[in-house]
């Protein structure tokens, strides 16, 4: 096998991949890239056997071939090397010289073949997203999957296209996150459970695409979406790169039960303040609960939070009452996450009693709904 | 002269025999359900009202009796089962001493009535209090029912002893439960105030017995022999081990017993994937020829003595050990790590590498600098940052800039709490484990094993228990917390369920309001399901599910002592709340935990009471390397 690649191409697919190797498998071949090299180019590919990656960059193949070299190795070197064109030789016995100007390095590898056969994504109809949708989407959901990783059903989220509406929803149990965007052209219905480490990968996938793409006007700023069967695995494409995943095989809560369908009370407030407010005052909250107290009346917002251990801390902000006054404990960071993912001027809280989940939306959109499980301090 | 020496009329030592057999009314069922297993019964009806205080009725549809057999029956060591001594050796019925039924005819209003098969007649025997049966013939279907009225009601000192009819209740059907296992072919009905809250149906197998009584265990079915030893055994995977052997039916001959012996059996075949203390839930089932095996040790039966007790462990641990290697769980286990295992932990977070390494900064106060010193005062000097003497080592410290990550502050007490605390100031026992140093003047020298931290004493090298070091802080934690009755609770949005055994439900019940005080909302909802509606706020990441299950399962081991149940049950949550064994450790997180026990009384022991700080002194040391 031999082919020569311009080095920033070779970086750049290198890093999509590598992140997904298994770097402490009990496999030894997972902690490996795939490089396969053809007349179309050269296709990388790393996988868990949960996650896969595959990326391909534009070479010039004069041999083709197959081999599976160390992902953080050959990532490592490859990165500094001397800029221009890398020449990758490999020989019969699975060892790879990596060459550019003076600069060389000779790597074992393992034979391609043993690597795991990965997804095809060929037969699988893809439904096409803008980039920004996808990456507010994330953005405005992911920070309330669960990092518990006994539990897969909440530690994943809920991908839902229904018509025209693509959906995604996630909670750890005291909290959810739902947020949507209508997606014009789109004609789909499905629900996809994906793992929290394959939405942490399609967020570098799309904001790698937003940030390559800001200047240039080239090409479609959009991901491919769309799972093999209702079993997965789902498949999420750009150019030259493809991600695949599992699907959690659980069952994700019947989230619209938990949304309450009314509410007593709504306060409004501008969300940078609130936000402001809370980040300082849960300074002095206990670091392992975060409880801060909310006091609510017809034009104040008072936020208070008390550590025996530390102290106290309290500040004011302007905020406007529906309903009769109202005092409710939160975790401040189910509210910060939300806050700061959010971009609307003002939010909204909608409340019941003390004990009653309250929501949090932007005002004037409805294309985001949080639910908070209150504390009891 | 009266003789001082008499023989007991026939009722007391029915009562005395009672006093044996007759515990609760959980005894008093086992006995009426194993008679109607005896008698061949293929469908077994239990009634249980008030507890089975006011009434238990045991219906079923075996062989029933004769107007004489009727009569015998009441009387003492009257028995179908055993004609002999002899026959003792090899008892294959569960019954046999001949003593239930009239013990708990002596202590209690009793009504027999019995029709036996192929006759066209029932007849009726009353007995009250132990008094002569009262017999008359009666309309009845083939079998018999028993039916046990106002138990205990001639002997008060026994019916004081007795728990809340919830509580009893729960312990009756917790105990069909455990006869239903080893009897698959019989369908059990159980009903509790007149309701059906169980009901078992018949099957082939006793496997699917217990997966129907355990729906939520993923349980793997193993089985196997060596020499005249079977095994059967539907077993939970590790991971979902409960603390305590209260999920773990052992039975022998389809007797359930309690025997350590299988116990250890069962944890040696599961090695080192279960924590120690912790069983997995589910049911062992051992058959030995009957002569090889002492049923008769105790009068409940509930243990039993083996001929060749090295051979059954051996027996049974291999068999569970060879079996388990093709559990679906094993597989799971040895899989390649994928994603869910290995990912989403947090793992040893990468960026602490970058951070200020404390150990190597010679910067850093360091213990070899100070001069023996007494402690007290320069633990308040620390503390307090007031920095008298510039020439003083511990003044340095006290005025040392702020070391990173802000970790300090976090643990540190405030100035006005910690005087209000005197105690924490004693030259007590956490100190005299350092043999009068601190443990924020000990050096970190490293991690071992991501278990162990060993540091650099004045007196020698200190080794610490990672997870027992972060339990007792916790522990303190959340005690402090408690006693100012503010544990914060964080409610869940959609509650989870969890399966309990029916007398940790009822244990739930009575509780609910102890539990509510250290955080915890639970909620019974069937009677082997509870609901977690809320976890204390301080333990959000644990699993609540399996928070609860270990919560409950201490409770239950501590009995009627909330007080010192609180403790217990802080102790386990602390324990859910910690660093454990196997989490990699910053050097900063350490700093933070050295300078946290110090704040803590008996910091030299985890709340379980195991030793959190081993010091092996210089002097030890040297000698052993000859110098």
């Amino acid at each position: 096998m031999e082919f020569v690649v311009n080095k920033r191409e070779f970086v750049r697919a290198l890093s999509r991949v590598q992140s997904v190797a298994d770097k402490k498998s009990a496999m030894p071949i997972l902690t490996n890239v795939l490089i396969v090299a053809d007349a179309s180019g050269v296709r990388l590919a790393a996988t868990d056997l949960t996650l896969a990656v595959t990326a391909h960059c534009k070479a010039d193949v004069r041999k083709g071939g197959t081999v599976a070299l160390p992902a953080r190795h050959v990532f490592d070197v490859v990165k500094v090397l001397p800029d221009g064109d890398v020449t990758v030789t490999v020989e019969k016995n699975f060892s790879a010289r990596i060459k550019s100007g003076k600069r060389r390095f000779d790597l074992s590898g393992m034979p391609g073949e043993d690597f795991p056969t990965l997804p095809d994504p060929s037969k699988v109809t893809l439904t096409l997203i803008p980039a920004d949708d996808v990456a507010e989407l994330i953005a405005l959901t992911q920070f309330s999957m669960s990092p518990d990783d006994t539990r897969p059903h909440l530690s994943a989220a809920l991908f839902e296209m229904a018509g025209e509406v693509l959906r995604v929803v996630t909670t750890d149990g005291h909290r959810l996150s739902k947020a949507e965007r209508k997606i014009s052209g789109m004609n789909a219905q499905s629900k996809l459970l994906i793992p929290a480490k394959a939405v942490h990968e399609l967020k570098r996938m799309v904001d790698e695409l937003r940030a390559e793409k800001k200047d240039a006007t080239s090409g479609p700023l959009t991901v491919g979406i769309g799972a093999a069967s209702s079993q997965g695995p789902v498949f999420f494409q750009r150019d030259g790169m493809t991600l695949s995943s599992k699907l959690v095989d659980a069952a994700f809560p019947s989230y619209e039960q938990v949304i309450p369908s009314a509410t007593d009370r709504t306060v409004t407030a501008s969300r940078t303040a609130l936000l402001d407010a809370l980040r300082a005052v849960s300074l002095v909250a206990s670091d392992r609960t975060s409880g801060v107290k909310l006091q609510v009346n017809s034009s104040r917002m008072l936020i208070t939070s008390e550590n025996p251990e530390i102290g106290a801390g309290s500040d004011e902000i302007d905020a406007s009452l529906q309903g009769p006054d109202v005092t409710i404990g939160f975790n401040s960071k189910y509210l910060t996450d939300a806050l700061s993912a959010l971009t609307s001027e003002e939010v909204a809280l909608e409340l019941s009693g003390e004990l009653d989940p309250g929501m949090i939306k932007p005002v004037g959109r409805d294309d985001y709904l949080g639910v908070i499980m209150p504390m009891r301090i | 002269m009266v003789s001082a020496v008499a023989l007991l009329p026939p009722e007391v030592a029915n009562q005395i025999a009672a006093g044996e057999v007759v515990e609760r009314p959980a005894s008093v069922m086992k006995e009426l359900v194993e008679n109607a297993l005896d008698a061949g019964a293929t469908t077994i009806t239990v009634s249980i009202d008030g507890g089975g205080l006011a009434r238990i009725a045991v219906t079923d549809d075996g062989l029933g009796m004769g107007v004489d057999d009727l009569a015998l029956a009441l009387l003492r060591h009257a028995t179908s089962k055993i004609r002999s001594a002899e026959d003792l050796v090899g008892v294959g019925t569960y019954g046999f001493r001949g003593e239930a039924l009239p013990s708990i005819a002596s202590v209690s209003r009793t009504r027999v009535t019995s029709r036996a098969r192929g006759t066209a007649e029932g007849n009726e025997a009353v007995v009250e209090g132990g008094a002569t049966a009262v017999l008359r013939p009666a309309g009845c279907a083939e079998g018999t029912t028993v039916s046990v009225e106002d138990l205990f009601f001639n002997t008060p000192a026994r019916r004081k002893f007795m728990r809340t009819p919830q509580t009893e209740g729960a312990a009756c059907v917790e105990g069909l439960v455990r006869l239903a296992v080893a009897k698959p072919e019989v369908r059990f009905v159980v009903r509790r105030d007149g309701k059906v809250v169980r009901e078992f149906l018949r099957h082939a197998d006793v496997a699917a017995r217990v997966r129907e009584l355990l729906p939520d265990e993923p349980l793997a079915e193993l089985r196997g022999s060596r020499g005249k030893v079977r095994v059967v055994a539907l077993l939970g995977p590790p991971e979902r081990a409960r603390s305590g052997a209260s999920h773990l039916m052992l039975y022998v001959n389809g007797r359930h017993v309690k025997d350590r012996l299988l116990l250890r059996a069962v944890a040696q075949a599961y090695g080192s994937t279960l924590e120690s203390g912790r069983y997995p839930a589910g049911a062992v089932l051992v058959e030995v020829p009957p002569e090889d095996v002492d049923v008769n040790v105790h009068p409940q039966k509930t243990e039993v003595r083996f001929a060749s007790q090295g051979a059954v462990f051996e027996a049974v641990m291999s068999v569970l050990r060879d079996a388990a290697a093709t559990a679906p769980w094993a597989h799971a286990a040895t899989r390649p790590r994928d994603f869910w295992t290995e990912h989403l932990s947090p793992g040893p977070a990468a960026p602490t590498h970058h951070l200020p390494d404390l150990v190597s900064h010679p910067a850093s106060p360091r213990l070899e600098e100070s001069p023996r010193l007494p402690t007290e005062q320069h633990v308040l000097a620390a503390f307090l940052g007031a920095a008298p003497d510039a020439t003083d080592p511990w003044a340095r410290l006290a005025a040392a800039p702020s070391p990173p990550a802000g970790y300090a502050e976090s643990t540190r007490p405030s100035v006005p709490q910690m005087l209000a605390e005197p105690r924490h100031f004693d030259a007590g026992s956490a100190r005299s484990e350092l043999h009068g140093s601190t443990f924020g003047a000990l050096r970190y020298v490293g991690q071992l094993r991501r278990m162990f931290l060993v540091c650099e004493g004045e007196s020698g090298v200190v080794i610490l228990d990672q997870h027992a070091a972060a339990e007792r802080v916790t522990f303190e934690r959340l005690r402090r917390s408690y006693l100012a009755r503010s544990v914060p609770m964080q409610p869940l949005l959609v509650p989870e369920r969890v399966e309990l055994a029916a007398d940790e439900v009822a244990l739930v019940e009575e509780r609910t309001e102890e539990l509510l005080s250290v955080g915890l909302d639970l909620a019974p909802l069937g009677p082997t399901t509870v609901a977690v509606r809320a976890v204390p706020a301080m333990l959000l990441r644990a699993d609540p599910r399996r928070l609860a299950r270990d919560l409950i399962a201490e409770l239950a081991r501590q009995g009627n002592d909330f007080s010192k149940a609180v403790d217990l049950v802080l102790a386990t949550m602390a324990c859910h709340g910690s660093v454990r064994g196997g989490d990699e450790m910053a050097p900063e997180e350490v700093r933070a935990l050295l300078l946290a026990l110090d704040t803590v009384d008996f910091a030299g022991h985890c709340p379980h009471g195991r030793p959190v700080v081993f010091t092996l002194r210089w002097g030890e040391l040297e000698r052993k390397v000859g110098r």
